[in-house]
Order: C-alpha cells, then sequence, then structure tokens
C-alpha cells in the first residue's frame, strides 16, 4: 500500500543496507524480477493517483534496475491507454539481469522505445530512471544533461526510488539532479532523502516496501530513525503535587552588548518550555529591559566569571553561547561554565569560541552547530560539512564526546553511541534570526526537567520544527518569539503535564 | 438467479468445458472465476479464449493484471486480480473501458477487485472434488440464466 508522509516507516538506511535489504527478500524467496514488478506497479498507482488525466508518460531510462522499474511502468502506462515513450540514456543492450527482463517485457509490449538525444522533446508526466542509489561520484555524460532537460521541460516529473544525482546516504545533490515533484521509494528508507539538499529534489515523497516480510526489515540493520510523534522520547507527566524544584534551574549566559535580545529569547523559550527556574546571567545594561519582558527569570546583571560562581552552585542546568559574543566578557563566562559540573547546552559564540580551542567542552554536553559553526570545529569547509552531513555529526559527536544537534534542512542529531536521529520537518520561513536561540532554551528546559541528553535534543528538535511548519504557514517574516507559545502547546500535546 | 453444479475429471474436461462457454457466450459478458491457487482457474480461462478461435499462447496475466485478446470481431479480457493491492488500482488500469462493448471479461480472483467491478452473469467457483474438480455456476440476470440454462443442458 502507499503511504502518505505520515505512514512513513521511521527507520533510515544506507544505500548498501538498502542493497542488503534488497538481497535478503530475494534470499528469502521473491525473486528479483517479481520485487521490480511490484515496484513498477507502486509507481504506476502513484503516477495514475497523482495525475489521473495526464494521459502521456516519458519515461526516461538509464541502465540499471532504476531503468528496468521505468520499463515496467512503460508497461502499464501503456496498458491504461497512455500515450508512452521510453528515451533510453544510453544503449538499452546494455541492460542486465532484471532490468533486461523489463526490457525484453517492455519490446514485448510495443512501447516506444528510442535512444535519448538532446533534442528528444519530453510530453506528459516525465518518469525519472535514470540512476539509482549506486550512484557515487558527480553525474556523467550524458546523464547530467538528460537531468538537465527533465528539470527545464517544466513538466510534472517522479522519480522512481530516488531523485537521479541525489546521493542516497547524505543528501548531496552529486552536480546535478532531477527536481522531482513525487518520488517513489522502495523497501527502506534512504537516509538521503531526508537531510542535505532532499528537501529541494525529492518533492511528495511515497514508500511502498514492496511486501517485505516484516521479519526481515526488523532484522536489518539501519543508519538513522526519522523522528516522528509517534517515536519521541518524552519528559515524564507530572505529579499533582509537585514544585518547582523538581523541574530544575535553568542558568543562561550570554548577551553581551548588542547582542541582548538572543538571550532573552533562549531564557523565555527555557522558561514557556517547562523549565522549574530560570536565571538569566547577562550584561548589566540589559538587567531592565530582560526583568521587564520577562518578571519570572533571576536577572543577574555579570561583568565577570567571578560573579557567577554563586550562581553555579545552585542551577542545574547551563545554556551558553546566544549573544555572548567572543570578546573577553564572553570569554570569561564562558571559562566559568565549561569548569562547572552541570549538564550544558553550547551555542553560538560558545561554538566559535570551543573552535578556537580557548576552552574545552565538558563531557555529555549538548552542542548546536549550525553548518557553518560545526565546519569551524572540524576544520573543515561549510560546503565539506554539508557534503556528508551525518559523517560531520557523527565526528562532531565523537570528537566532543557531546550529543550533537547539526542544524540546517534535515537536521540532525548524533550522539557518541552511534545513533542518529533525522528531523526533516520545517519550513524555509525559518531561516531567519533567533531561531537557534529558542531552540538552545527549550534544550536547557527539557534537561532541566530529567530527559537524557539525546532524548532532550531529538525532542526538542522535533517541537522547534513542528512550531517553525506551524508559524511557516503565514509565510515570510516569522518572528523567533512567535515559536515559543507553538511549542509550549506542542510539548503539551506531546507530552501532557498531568497523565 | 440459478445455480448447477458439474462434475470434471480432468484437465482436459476443463479445457472442453472453456470452449462450450466460449459456443454459449460467443465471446460477449462478464464471467467471475473463483477457487483456490491451483484450482485450474487459468486452464479454463485458457480454455474458453482457445475455444473462441484464439492460436498461440494464453499466458497469466499477472503482471499486468489483464491481457488482451482480439480474434477476429471478437475481443476478450483475461483478469488475475490476485496481486492486486488495492481495488482503486483498477481505476488505473482504465477497467471502465474494458467493460464497455460488451466484451467477454474473464476476471479471476474477483474478490479482490470487490466494490469495483460490475455485477457477473456467471460466476463459476471451482472446488477439488474426488480426483477432478466441481464446478458451482451461479448465474445473474436473464443472459446469464439462459447460458446457465444452456450449460446445463450440454452437462445431462
Amino acid at each position: 500500500m502507499p503511504h502518505t508522509k505520515d505512514e512513513l516507516p521511521d527507520a533510515l538506511y544506507s544505500a548498501a543496507q538498502v542493497r542488503a535489504l534488497d538481497a535478503s527478500l530475494i534470499a528469502a524467496g521473491t525473486p528479483g524480477f517479481e520485487l521490480m514488478q511490484r515496484a513498477a506497479r507502486a509507481t504506476w498507482r502513484a503516477l495514475a493517483r497523482q495525475w489521473p488525466t495526464a494521459n502521456e508518460l516519458s519515461v526516461l531510462a538509464g541502465h540499471g534496475n532504476n531503468a528496468g522499474d521505468g520499463y515496467l511502468v512503460a508497461v502499464l502506462a501503456q496498458r491504461a491507454g497512455w500515450r508512452v515513450r521510453v528515451l533510453a540514456v544510453g544503449d538499452p543492450q546494455r541492460l542486465q539481469g532484471d532490468a533486461a527482463l523489463a526490457h525484453a517485457e517492455a519490446v514485448s509490449e510495443k512501447v516506444l522505445i528510442e535512444p535519448w538525444t538532446a533534442q528528444s522533446g519530453l510530453r506528459g508526466i516525465v518518469l525519472d530512471a535514470l540512476l539509482g542509489t549506486g550512484l557515487s561520484g558527480d553525474v556523467r555524460e550524458p546523464y547530467a544533461s538528460a537531468i538537465t532537460a527533465i528539470n527545464v521541460s517544466g513538466l510534472p516529473v517522479a522519480a522512481v526510488d530516488i531523485p537521479s544525482g541525489l546521493c542516497a546516504d547524505t543528501g548531496r545533490i552529486l552536480g546535478v539532479a532531477v527536481q522531482a515533484d513525487l518520488t517513489v521509494t522502495f523497501i527502506g528508507l534512504k537516509l538521503g532523502l531526508f537531510t542535505g539538499e532532499a528537501a529541494d529534489v525529492v518533492g511528495e515523497l511515497l514508500f511502498n516496501d514492496l511486501h517485505a516480510a516484516p521479519r526481515l526489515i526488523e532484522g536489518a540493520a539501519f543508519t538513522a530513525r526519522r523522528l516522528t510523534a509517534a517515536n519521541l522520547p518524552r519528559p515524564a507527566a507530572r505529579a499533582p503535587a509537585s514544585h518547582k524544584g523538581k523541574f530544575g534551574h535553568v542558568l543562561l549566559i550570554g548577551g553581551d552588548r548588542g547582542l541582548g535580545g538572543a538571550i532573552l529569547l533562549s531564557a523565555q523559550s527555557a522558561l514557556r518550555s517547562g523549565a522549574g527556574m530560570v536565571s538569566v546571567a547577562t550584561r548589566s545594561e540589559h538587567v531592565a529591559a530582560a526583568l521587564a519582558r520577562i518578571p519570572e527569570a533571576m536577572v543577574l546583571g555579570t561583568s565577570s566569571a567571578n560573579q557567577l560562581m554563586d550562581l553555579l552552585q545552585k542551577v542545574s542546568v547551563l545554556v551558553v553561547g546566544p549573544g555572548l559574543g567572543q570578546a573577553g566578557w564572553g570569554r570569561s563566562l564562558l571559562s566559568a561554565a565549561a569548569n562547572a559540573a552541570l549538564p550544558q547546552v553550547w551555542d553560538a559564540d560558545a561554538l566559535n569560541l570551543l573552535a578556537e580551542e580557548r576552552v574545552s567542552l565538558p563531557r555529555d554536553c549538548v552542542i548546536t552547530p549550525h553548518p557553518g559553526e560545526a565546519a569551524r570545529l572540524l576544520g573543515m569547509s561549510t560546503a565539506q560539512v554539508q557534503a556528508d552531513r551525518p559523517a560531520a555529526a557523527h565526528a562532531l559527536s565523537k570528537k566532543y564526546s557531546a550529543v550533537v544537534v547539526l542544524k540546517g534542512a534535515g537536521s540532525l542529531v548524533t550522539c557518541p553511541d552511534g545513533r542518529l536521529a533525522v528531523c526533516h520537518q520545517g519550513h524555509p520561513a525559518m531561516a531567519t534570526a533567533g531561531l537557534g536561540d529558542v531552540l538552545a532554551g527549550l534544550l536547557g528546559a527539557l534537561l532541566a526537567q530529567g530527559m537524557e541528553p539525546f532524548d532532550a535534543a531529538c525532542l526538542a528538535v522535533w517541537l522547534h520544527a513542528n512550531a517553525g511548519e506551524q508559524q511557516g504557514k503565514f509565510g515570510r517574516g516569522l518572528a523567533a518569539s512567535d515559536l515559543i507559545p507553538v511549542i509550549r502547546q506542542l510539548l503539551e500535546e506531546q507530552a501532557p503535564c498531568l497523565k | 438467479m440459478s445455480e448447477v453444479t458439474l462434475y470434471l475429471a480432468d484437465e482436459q474436461a476443463m479445457s472442453d468445458f472453456g470452449a462450450r462457454i466460449a459456443r454459449i457466450t460467443q465471446g460477449h459478458g462478464l464471467i467471475f472465476l473463483e477457487g483456490n491457487l491451483g484450482m485450474g482457474k487459468t486452464t479454463l480461462s485458457r480454455g474458453i479464449i482457445r475455444g473462441l478461435g484464439h492460436v498461440g499462447a494464453v499466458k497469466s496475466p499477472t503482471f499486468t493484471l489483464v491481457e488482451p485478446y482480439e480474434i477476429g470481431d471478437i475481443r476478450a479480457f483475461h483478469f488475475d486480480l490476485y496481486r492486486l493491492v488495492d481495488p482503486e488500482e483498477l481505476e488505473f488500469l482504465g477497467i471502465r473501458d474494458y467493460f464497455e462493448d460488451d466484451a467477454l471479461c474473464l476476471i479471476e480472483w474477483p474478490d479482490k477487485g470487490a466494490g469495483f467491478l460490475p455485477k457477473p452473469d456467471l460466476t463459476i467457483t471451482i472446488s477439488p472434488q474426488d480426483s477432478g474438480r466441481s464446478l458451482k455456476i451461479l448465474s445473474q440476470g436473464s443472459r446469464g440464466e439462459a447460458w446457465c440454462a444452456a450449460l446445463a443442458l450440454e452437462s445431462k
């Protein structure tokens, strides 16, 4: 059965893991050609449902099993009375195994098969059956030109298994990729469909397990989990006789001159996400504004680290970095935090100072870099981070023994033990200032309420992305503070205060 | 609605019976073929299609779900819905077109397409009996009744 987005399974696989799954299905008795037929039927159902009146299909077929799927979809579409043309990129005689059988089926059904050239016009719905999950290096000619031809056609495009040119492991575009309106993927979800540049090219994603036996799927190795409302970690419900001391005391440190708003956003977010008590250590100039905006918080005007020492004895969680700056003031406060044996969230300038190796991160903290900060921490370029986000996040977790939230489209959460969670929700309207400050405060509040760092990071990222999705519907001009009441509401929906 | 039950001893008898259905229906109507895997639904279908005059292979339409035949003026469609995942898929086959013009439509596993198929003229249910097969033929509508009666008469 086709799945809508909410019905996608949780497990995400590498291309190699999906190949292993495929092999295990075949070993368990389902011939590869039968799987190919099922894939074709699933794709055809999706096409016919999405574009019921199109009546015309152009299939671009490559050389691999992806092409085999394409030839069989062509057969089904022609049987249903659509006008069908397969444009073969390269020589169909080079097809092997099941793909060759599929080609033979299309030939025996008298499907029109022509070699693709730059002059081939595309018509109707375009089915991308060019390149599958085996692609690793950059897309070569003539595939690159065929992909470009699809993209400039302006026609509706569906991709078989993965848009051609998208890396199944990393979500990187390998030079050029098909921009699909719909992708029908099989057997196991590929990690690369959910992070990096995937959101720009995948379109609507449908999944079909090709009737794989659940026991085969359950036993298979996977790379990551998708964060969904169904599998979120949650803080415990609150006992009726709870008091504020049970839900932690978050101290937020930051807000150098000119950056006071950042730490206030974090503090407000922490307060509104259920922290028992909230303290803010910021520049004295910001105290009045902070108290006016958040009278619930205790606000300490701080000119040096010494003034923090007493407070560090009393609090349970630190959030350090929003608006911290990289000058002496920020460095001094950060070094005080770095020597406190408390669960901590490091964000923004705390990470820039960490990259300069001016301080070291205590163990078991959560860091929340965006790709640029991650690049500085790893001593590489932002492009290198984005080229393999999962690897970058794992490397950071290992380097700092920390839970890492790698922000950006398809946010990743990694743990030093190797776990990886992916949040593929969000909204382009979230590309605005202050969003990270809200996330840091939220994370601090969840840690203060007793969640484990990895769990807290997963829940925080999901809440933040879903709040952003809700507010993003109102379009550009999203303000970071708009998220805070929505996060509160979503947190209550997912983890009610009282059971 | 009427019902006839008959006994067919072997595969040859099944094929011959198919040829009689071909003769009686003259290549029109909607026939459901029910019975478990291996009961001979495809053998019966082959008998019917060959009985209409088709020479050459009658292959099981497992992937495409439907195999069309054009035999002179006669149009016949052989469906095998065993692998239908969702009855909605029949819509994507353009199934309505098949039932126009009163072509002969043979449908194996019709229950998989429940809700998307019209009422049949005949429903033939095949089950094991001794070393052969028992066929229960159920008719709906006047044409089906007439065919059923003719089949019963010939079987006496």
